[in-house]
């Protein structure tokens, strides 16, 4: 603490140094950026589209001040940056601590159970320990959130999770392009995952009827496809990009999807010798149950029918407070008791996740009374509801958006939120 | 000889020694077999990632002392030297490899759920390492040091610590040369373990015929005033013990500040010796300029710094001064820039040609962040100065703080 009253005025003064030589940088950029569009003739015919484009979509923009609101957000993060010490260390080491004891206890279950009852408890905690270890600890550290503890194995950039998803690729895709650019439709390759259709700002194909079974077999395989992810097999179909360019990653993606199945369903099947089917059976339920369990809730994050979309065109030189604006009104919340929140991974508080993404998680709770009296005071709605109403309205948003607006029977509208 | 327990209410129940001699330890038992064993299974365990991770955890559970991946080491006992240092004895519990008198370790503890280090240098004989399982550290209180305030007032006896890596270059390396080692304050560490090295019967020096009028080693060791004295008593021992080594002590209080008649007074043949220099920044520029101009060979001068080498932050001209004045050292393709604070570390990197990988480039995805080396950072997100010893930065929010050097 005593080191943060201390450097308050070279924070200030680092941050004024800071300011000026982006100010001068930006300037540098527009200039040369003027420079282009004066010797760009059809540069210049689009640029003055756009600044319309953006004054006709944000109607509001003029009598809502986002650089308040930003600050009133920066505000929440710096208060809570002060207070991180050992009680969010011994939260994580906690959190880790369960994970491993349920891993090791999931495991000798599966192995040594002489019935029915105790395999299946096994691979209940199996399934429990992934996701665990996947939501609660792997996504979060990943995110930078425990960086501050100098602990080696929670260090963002070298964690490796139980999944079949690369580590490397997973910080690029999400951490990178799903928190930066968030429900931007073409720049958010999470928004549907290119297989759902969500919006009718995506022309309908009849593909998009059948898209609940779509829905049903991307979660039931949820790790392969978030492993995949990087491949962006949409731009391979339409040949924008080449197997070629894809080499490097899919190398550390087979990497790691070896690795994977080596472990599940090799190498401890194999321990049990003759018991072998039974590991493997179990194995391969806590995998499928980790799956079911990642995809409704990242599902809940962001598809539930109130989450907002958004044109790239609106989000150019967006400011801190509209990003912060974007960032709440693409996701969403659900409540529920202390251990839905931890199972989550604390997405439950995706709005928090999104605003503050490398704050310590399980702060969320108390974050979220915050910026809920924000987003009254601002008048933002807030996205929040039980698990199961969120739940309906995401599975509701799938078939809505499976027929084309013309096609849909009456009891089948997009719901319209004031 | 007398052992005074004192019970020390900053530090809850635990008892504190204070020191009068060597207070030696018994010699660890050695189980060769039973070692070689477990280390058998160590190797195979820590092929698989997995095990090797399930493993550490049970065993850690089970009893921290056994972990495999860190180096721990138990405080066996805390003395106290003056109202401010303190002298932790420690016996490190496995990979630990030894080291020379005059080297320092790099201790880590747990300071509010943050893992930080610093060197200290080793203030016992290498040979009591190897005959004890013991070595000590001496630790004087630093005014905004959250290390050494940390091993003050929450590691007690019986806790652990963990070590890192042993270094240090500041070593007696011709004790047949006339030598004349000038302290100040705590200082005085790699002193003492070298001294106590040469006291020895194995030492090289045990063979040389030094009489004992000879000015073989002399030790000059300035402190403000008796009440800052640490280890007194075991110098003045190792005086009588050690032909040929003259300590002598100065009293800044009473006799002021190191100056020519003070060093030709207790060694008139200053031009012929070498130097060893050890103690805080303005000591040894003034003891320095003093051995130059007595005519020391360069060559000859030796010296340890000690302390933080940046000043701490507590005024804001010094602050401004360490951001306008920062200097990044990118490690791996060996450049150096100095810096104004008004470019990231990202963007000076770019500006050399680098490549480093980014991603928001706003401080929100982490994509950019890479491992400082050396010296502190300023994030501008945060606005929080980070030590020396926090190794990851957002290179994309932040700018250095004086020097520093980064991984790239
Ligand atoms: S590039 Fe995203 S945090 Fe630095």
């Amino acid at each position: 603490m005593a080191q943060l009253n201390n450097s308050a005025g070279a924070m200030q003064y680092g941050r004024d140094l800071y300011a000026a030589g982006r100010q001068a940088l930006q300037s540098l950029i527009n200039e040369q950026a003027d420079e282009t569009a004066r010797n760009d003739v059809q540069a210049s015919a689009v640029q003055p589209d756009l600044e319309s484009d953006i004054s006709v979509s944000e109607k509001s923009s003029q009598d809502f001040d986002y650089e308040a609101f930003g600050k009133e957000l920066d505000a929440i993060r710096e208060e809570v940056l002060a207070d991180i010490g050992q009680r969010d260390a011994d939260y994580i080491r906690s959190i880790i601590r369960r994970q491993k004891y349920c891993e090791v206890g999931g495991r000798s279950l599966i192995h040594f159970s002489l019935n029915p009852i105790t395999w299946a408890v096994g691979v209940g905690m199996l399934s429990v320990s992934k996701i665990l270890e996947n939501m609660e600890i792997g996504h979060n550290v990943m995110h930078g959130q425990y960086d501050w503890m100098n602990d080696p194995k929670l260090n963002s950039q070298s964690y490796e999770w139980d999944t079949v998803c690369d580590a490397d690729s997973w910080r690029r895709t999400h951490n990178y392009e799903h928190h930066t650019y968030t429900n931007i439709l073409g720049k958010d390759r999470d928004y549907g995952y290119d297989v759902l259709r969500l919006t009718d700002d995506e022309p309908w194909r009849p593909r998009h009827l059948i898209q609940f079974v779509d829905y049903l077999v991307l979660s039931s395989l949820f790790q392969w496809g978030v492993g995949l992810h990087e491949l962006e097999f949409e731009k391979l179909k339409k040949k924008e990009i080449s197997l070629q360019d894809k080499k490097p990653f899919l190398k550390n993606f087979f990497k790691k999807a070896r690795k994977q199945t080596v472990k599940d369903y090799v190498v401890f099947p194999l321990l049990a010798g003759p018991l072998a089917p039974k590991v493997l059976l179990g194995n391969g339920l806590a995998n499928l149950g980790r799956n079911l369990w990642a995809s409704t809730i990242i599902f809940c994050g962001h598809f539930t029918e109130d989450a907002e979309t958004f044109r790239e065109e609106d989000c150019q030189n967006e400011t801190k407070g509209q990003w912060y604006y974007r960032q709440i009104r693409g996701s969403s919340n659900f409540t529920g008791g202390r251990w839905l929140h931890i199972l989550s991974g604390h997405l439950s508080y995706q709005t928090e996740h999104h605003v503050f993404p490398d704050l310590p998680a399980h702060r969320y709770p108390e974050i979220s009374e915050k910026v809920q009296k924000i987003c009254e005071k601002y008048e933002i709605r807030y996205n929040t509801g039980s698990f199961g109403s969120q739940f309906k309205t995401v599975l509701r948003r799938i078939a809505v958006y499976s027929l084309p607006p013309k096609a849909r029977p009456r009891w089948l509208q997009p719901t319209v939120y004031v | 000889m007398s052992n005074v327990e004192v019970n020390m209410g900053s530090s809850g129940a635990n008892l504190v020694r204070v020191c009068d001699s060597f207070g030696h330890y018994p010699a660890p038992r050695k189980v060769p077999v039973l070692s070689r064993l477990l280390n058998k299974v160590g190797v195979f365990v820590a092929k698989s990632e997995w095990l090797s991770e399930y493993s550490e955890f049970l065993l850690t559970e089970f009893d921290p002392a056994l972990s495999f991946q860190r180096n721990p080491a138990r405080v066996l006992s805390i003395c106290n030297e003056t109202h401010d240092t303190r002298t932790f004895v420690l016996k490190p519990l496995r990979n630990f490899a030894g080291f020379s008198a005059g080297q320092h370790v790099s201790v880590e503890v747990e300071v509010n759920g943050v893992r930080r280090r610093r060197n200290y240098t080793i203030s016992s004989s290498p040979e009591r390492y190897e005959s004890e399982g013991v070595f000590t550290i001496t630790v004087k209180i630093q005014p905004e040091g959250k290390v050494s305030n940390a091993l003050h007032s929450q590691v007690g006896t019986g806790d652990l610590v963990y070590l890192g890596k042993v270094s240090g270059e500041f070593l007696l390396r011709n004790p047949d040369r006339k030598t004349l080692m000038l302290a100040a304050g705590s200082g005085i560490t790699p002193f003492m373990s070298m001294l106590e090295d040469l006291n020895q019967p194995t030492h090289a020096a045990a063979t040389y015929t030094v009489a004992k009028t000879d000015r073989q080693w002399v030790l000059m060791y300035y402190v403000r005033s008796g009440e800052d004295l640490i280890f007194g008593k075991r110098l003045e021992r190792l005086a009588q013990l050690i032909p040929g080594f003259i300590y002598v002590l100065m009293l800044s209080d009473k006799q002021g500040n190191i100056s020519t008649t003070q060093i030709k007074k207790h060694c008139a043949d200053l031009a012929e010796r070498q130097v060893m220099l050890c103690g805080p920044g303005p000591f040894m520029d003034a003891a320095r300029s003093l051995a130059e101009v007595g005519g020391v060979a360069l060559q000859d001068i030796h010296q340890e710094s000690f302390g933080a080498s940046i000043p701490a932050s507590n005024s804001a001209v010094l602050a401004q001064e360490a951001i306008k004045k920062g200097t990044i050292t990118f490690k791996r393709s060996g450049k150096t820039v100095s810096t104004d604070g008004t470019k990231s570390i990202l963007e000076v990197a770019e500006s050399l040609g680098l490549n480093p990988k980014y991603g928001c480039r706003a401080g929100v995805c982490h994509e950019c962040k890479c491992a400082k080396t050396e010296g502190r950072a300023l994030n501008l997100l945060s606005g929080k100065v980070m030590d020396s010893d926090e190794g990851m930065v957002q290179t994309c929010v932040t700018v250095p703080y004086g020097a520093m050097e980064v991984d790239m």
